[in-house]
């Protein structure tokens, strides 16, 4: 088992019930085999630095997971048949996936992630639905 | 090796010191895009070693992240004024 993180963004055009379908959906290929969620952050809709597929806006998925390689390699296999998954990125956290950092995130209801730095984003799941106009990556110059 | 020698003849002003060494509660991850911003230039170019005085280390950290970051979207490639 590997400690992994995904973020992904599914396209901001879905209605709300079909992105938490997606999410949920995505979920349940990495638990279905075998993965163990550390957590799922859904950061919501939010302002991409840069259009994709001339989409101005996307839904921003966090995944924190201990999963073998096959399951990874499965659930990024899906990414690129959804067209409705813009962008996704792994990132491997550790080699050896370490079963209590499970109960040291739920136990702290909140993540005990150092995300004290961006205030306004919404970095827990009830947040998601209420922040359509997101201030983050505006294109400065 | 022009760093080098820019570093050691800079006649005034005072050397810079790594940010993250510094503080080493300032973390590099490509999720927050707040900090990242701060080492690249406003067009969204990441800034040099010579001018941000990252360590070399800290640097290639900063250097992963920023493009990770612009992958997903946290960060422009380029922005245009």
């Amino acid at each position: 088992m590997r400690h992994y993180e995904t973020l992904y963004i599914i396209s901001a055009e879905l209605a709300d019930e079909e992105i938490q379908q997606k999410a949920a959906e995505y979920e349940g290929v990495l638990t279905e085999r075998g993965a163990q969620m550390v957590k799922v952050d859904h950061w919501g809709r939010r302002k991409l630095a840069y259009p994709i597929k001339k989409q101005p806006k996307g839904y921003y998925v966090l995944m924190e997971y201990g999963a073998e390689p096959a399951a990874v390699a499965e659930l990024e296999r899906r990414f690129k048949i959804d067209e409705a998954i813009l962008r996704y990125l792994t990132v491997k956290l550790k080699d050896k996936f370490d079963p209590s950092a499970v109960e040291a995130a739920q136990a702290s209801s909140p993540p005990p992630e150092p995300q004290d730095s961006q205030p306004e984003q919404p970095t827990t799941a009830e947040d998601h639905s209420s922040t359509p106009e997101d201030s983050q990556p505006n294109t400065q110059g | 090796m022009d760093d080098m020698s820019l570093l050691r003849k800079r006649r005034f002003g005072r050397r810079k010191v790594c940010r993250f060494c510094a503080d080493p509660s300032l973390k590099i991850d490509y999720k927050e895009p707040r900090t990242l911003r701060y080492f690249t230039t406003e067009r969204g170019k990441i800034i040099p070693r010579r001018q941000s005085g990252c360590c070399a280390k800290h640097q290639r950290q900063l250097t992963k992240a920023i493009k990770r970051a612009r992958h997903v979207a946290l960060l422009p490639f380029v922005a245009t004024e």
